[in-house]
């Protein structure tokens, strides 16, 4: 097995807001190695878009890592300093935002963003352009010298999603990290760029992290999968595991939930029953044991993580004993 | 862009059209004949019998319109009927100074309220931030002419440091300098308010967009993010609301020329008005309307070029 | 129910220090116009010759004018004349601005075009040369002033309405109410209105201190209220003309002008930010 590239470590975020101190991340962990996709999967508020950004360390100014850190190749890049940081940004460590629609300077042409994007690289201009438009091309836009000329308004949300992954790329980066890469987008363009990824796959040698709410984009693009709730991992399992043999009850819940995996039609729409806890005042114990049907007294004392398998853990009193 | 510019001065050109003729027509509206209420209740039979023949008040409106037009087109604003001197050349004479002020104001405003718009933004959510807000918000709803009135108390009266009256001497820049403190100070402090609250409202929304973001996870340095990218958004609002301002100061310039006895439009205008004298008054609302016009337009075409938003927005 | 929108904007308000200074400051000025014939020591038009440019003393807290006349009667009574002239104008210019703009925003596209560019129109007269070149037309006087004020006001309540309207006119409700056959009238008054309320009222209170220093500097270039009816703007003239021999006057006229129009923008802008629509929704406590 390959070293990690990316190991985090434990890692608590706190916010700081006018409502008070929400714990955002509480003691997650996560590896990716080279040459995996790894998915992310929650539901809104369950701490995965902190999680992507501390990866590329661009947290908003209210958050504060009490304790944790994130390696990069070994090195905790939280505590770099920050010219040391902003170097690995876009370099080794590249970003694919949510919102493609607001992901570009109106006023620039996407051919000077691209190259803009290339400002580490000691080459000329014109080969910076090169590269752009032959990242355009891997990235199926039908031409690309059209689209280096033209303003972000001009292109549809699909097409700017490409170019955004297009620039993620530019540099090489040994990280590739999706946050929700196809939520803003209707299903035709989410299934294009669901289709692109895992083209891109063949060529890309890093290791991919995929956030997502959507356990379709799970099953079609990753290798192994982290389940977050409320600030925890509550399980990770590969992908196949994941849906055939999920340990935590919160993973089954999602599952059952989702249309896509509905055995026969039905009227009524499953939902997991409850609310979020408040994360200003996190539970001591289980996270989901309000909403858990399987919760018991010893839900009150904070879960275990279970090692069900080399390759799948839960963070629950109960797993381990079910199949 | 060519499209868009033709449109824009097309308008512009239309809009004149219909203040002149609302000011033309105005005199007419009223009751009583043309003549009286242009030359007002002193007016003498001699009097009204040029001005009767002289504006062709007795030939049909439509010909007198065109006359009007036809004559405004070639510069002929008419004669004032009191100094009997060419409008025009009055109001060319008058303008310039106006226009020294206004510049004058705009430059010490833009280069403050930009300066305290970035500090806000520096500083924001600090004290110094919602302090600075009050402070803007101030100076925008202050008039300028008390302004005007109790910086000539405390400069001019109290303390003699500064000239009360007038523009100083032809030729002696010194004098026109001191001159000119004041009431540019007065003219100026409403734009300081209006500007350090735009730049700042208008830094802070781009500072936070998602694009911003987007040169950060890029890892391009600060600088060049604030300069390249954040800063060339922050222009177009600017240059609109110079634009704006520009309308003000003739505005402001009617009080503020007054209260310090300056030479200018202000001063011209509103003697004219004590003195019934349409001419006068209406070839200078032509000719600032004119101005303020020119100067939207050029602005709203200079915000075309630099925002390629607008351009394709407005080219449909 | 809109009253608890409106009672939660008010506590808002009444929460942020800008909003409640303006608050306080509009208040005064309202009490002090309303009740002046109570506040005022003096008749305002009361003249006393030998009296004549006093500093403050006890019998004139203010000091006196030129003529005699105490100046602390004449400023309360100025608040008067400045808030019949501006809740005059603006309940005028407010009416047909509305009207005009409800007309643009739902009527035929032509008429909106047409009124567009008559607003465009008006915008692109720097304020007060419009305002002078009708007073060269009509003659000074309060009725004239009156006119100008509307004439200006009239095109940014129009602008706004109109805005509001096209924004609003395709909105489900609205089509619905047309598709049950209710009347042109019955829509615009019952159902576009009131939801353009909270906007109205920002600029109303926008609109006051602009409609106070129009009127106060008309009056100052002795354009506006006649001589010797009390107004801001006169009685800052007589302190500008009498300003080396007595401060008093000058500093005395110019101060309530400053704070009424100071007070109501403070308004405005607490307004605004107390009606921001993240108020609106209910916070749980």
């Amino acid at each position: 097995m390959n070293p990690p590239l990316l190991e985090i470590d434990t890692l608590n975020i706190t916010y700081h807001t006018d409502h008070g101190t929400l714990s955002a991340l509480r003691g997650a962990s996560l590896i990716a190695r080279a040459g995996e996709v790894i998915g992310i999967v929650g539901e809104s508020g369950c701490g995965k878009s902190t999680l992507a950004a501390s990866v590329i360390n661009l947290l908003p100014q209210a958050a504060e890592v009490t304790s944790g850190a994130v390696r990069y190749k070994g090195q905790d890049i939280l505590r770099l300093p920050p010219e040391a940081q902003r170097a690995l940004r876009g370099q080794d460590i590249a970003m694919i935002f949510q919102d493609p629609m607001t992901a570009f300077n109106p006023v620039l042409t996407m051919g000077a963003q691209l190259v803009d994007f290339q400002h580490a690289a000691q080459i000329p201009r014109a080969e910076k352009m090169a590269r752009a438009r032959a990242l355009l091309t891997r990235a199926g836009m039908p031409d690309p010298d059209l689209t280096l000329r033209r303003y972000p308004h001009q292109l549809s949300g699909g097409m700017r999603q490409r170019v955004a992954i297009a620039a993620a790329l530019l540099m090489n980066p040994t990280i590739l990290v999706a946050d929700e890469p196809t939520t803003a987008l209707d299903v035709t363009m989410e299934a294009q760029i669901i289709h692109l990824l895992r083209d891109l796959r063949s060529d890309y040698q890093g290791a991919v992290l995929v956030i997502t709410h959507h356990l379709g984009v799970v099953a079609e693009l990753c290798d192994r999968v982290y389940v977050m709730y409320a600030g925890e991992v509550v399980e990770e399992a590969l992908v196949d595991d994941l849906f055939h043999a999920p340990h935590h009850p919160y993973t089954s819940a999602l599952i059952a939930c989702d249309p896509g995996h509905f055995e026969q039609a039905t009227p009524i729409l499953p939902t997991i029953q409850g609310r979020l806890p408040d994360l200003r005042n996190p539970p001591k114990g289980c996270s989901f044991a309000p909403r858990c049907p399987l919760a018991s007294e010893i839900c009150a004392t904070p879960p275990p993580r279970v090692q069900i398998s080399p390759t799948q853990s839960a963070l629950c009193h109960k797993a381990g004993g079910r199949s | 862009m060519l499209t868009y510019a033709i449109k824009r001065i097309a308008l512009a050109a239309l809009i004149l059209f219909v203040v002149m003729l609302a000011m033309y027509g105005m005199v007419f509206l009223v009751p009583g004949d043309p003549a009286s209420v242009a030359l007002g209740p002193r007016a003498t039979p001699a009097l009204k019998a040029m001005l009767t023949e002289r504006m062709g008040l007795d030939q049909p409106v439509a010909v007198q319109i065109w006359r009007f037009f036809a004559n405004a087109a070639q510069g002929d604003l008419g004669i004032d009927v009191w100094s009997k001197r060419p409008v025009l050349d009055q109001i060319l004479e008058a303008f310039p100074q106006t226009l020294l002020l206004g510049v004058v104001a705009l430059s010490w405003a833009l280069t403050l309220g930009i300066t305290l718009g970035v500090l806000a933004v520096v500083y924001r959510g600090t004290i110094i931030d919602r302090a600075l807000g009050l402070v803007s918000v101030s100076f925008i709803s202050v008039p300028s002419f008390v302004v005007a009135i109790y910086l000539l108390l405390i400069f001019a009266v109290w303390l003699q440091w500064l000239p009360a009256i007038g523009a100083g001497k032809a030729g002696d820049i010194p004098s026109q300098i001191k001159a000119l403190i004041l009431p540019s100070i007065a003219v100026g402090i409403g734009w300081v308010g209006y500007l350090a609250r735009m730049v700042r409202a208008s830094m802070l929304e781009i500072m936070a967009a998602n694009h911003i973001r987007t040169t950060r996870a890029f890892g391009l340095p600060e600088r060049k993010v604030v300069t390249r990218y954040a800063l060339r958004l922050a222009i177009v609002p600017t240059i609109s609301v110079i634009a704006v301002g520009l309308g003000s100061i003739l505005s402001s310039a009617v009080f503020v020329e007054t209260v310090f006895s300056r030479p200018g439009i202000g001063t011209l205008i509103t003697g004219a008005v004590f003195k019934r004298n349409y001419p006068v008054v209406m070839g200078t609302v032509l000719v600032t309307t004119a101005f303020y016009l020119l100067v939207i337009t050029c602005a709203d075409l200079l915000i075309a070029k630099l925002d390629p938003r607008v351009r394709d927005a407005l080219a449909r | 129910m809109r009253w608890p929108a409106n009672a939660r904007a008010l506590r808002a308000l009444i929460r942020d220090p800008m909003g409640l200074m303006g608050l306080i400051l509009v208040t005064l000025f309202i009490l002090m116009a309303v009740a002046a014939p109570i506040l005022a020591p003096y008749d305002p038009l009361a003249l006393d010759v030998r009296a004549k440019l006093q500093s403050p003393t006890f019998a004139h807290w203010l000091g006196t004018d030129q003529l005699g006349r105490d100046t602390l009667s004449r400023i309360i009574y100025g608040a008067r004349t400045a808030l019949t002239i501006a809740l005059t104008a603006i309940g005028l210019a407010g009416s047909i601005g509305i009207l005009l703009g409800l007309i643009a925003g739902y009527g035929p596209r032509w008429l909106d075009a047409a009124l567009v560019l008559i607003f465009d129109a008006l915008n692109s007269l720097p304020m007060m040369m419009f305002a002078l070149a009708i007073i060269t037309v009509l003659g000074p006087g309060t009725g004239t002033l009156i006119l100008v004020v509307v004439l200006v006001s009239i095109p940014g309540y129009a602008r706004l309405i109109r805005a509001q309207t096209l924004s609003l006119r395709s909105a489900d409700f609205i089509v619905a109410e047309q598709a049950i056959g209710a009347s042109t009238p019955r829509i615009l008054l019952m159902h576009l209105l009131p939801n353009m309320f909270g906007p109205l009222c920002i600029v109303l209170s926008m609109d006051i201190p602009v409609v106070i220093m129009l009127e106060a500097g008309l009056s100052y270039l002795n354009l506006g209220v006649k001589p010797p009816t009390p107004s801001w703007g006169n009685i800052l003239y007589d302190g500008y003309t009498a300003i080396r021999t007595s401060s008093t006057l000058v500093i005395a006229a110019g101060a309530p002008l400053v704070l009424a129009t100071l007070g109501f923008t403070f308004l405005g802008e607490g307004l605004r930010d107390a009606l921001d629509p993240r108020f609106a929704t209910a916070r749980p406590r």
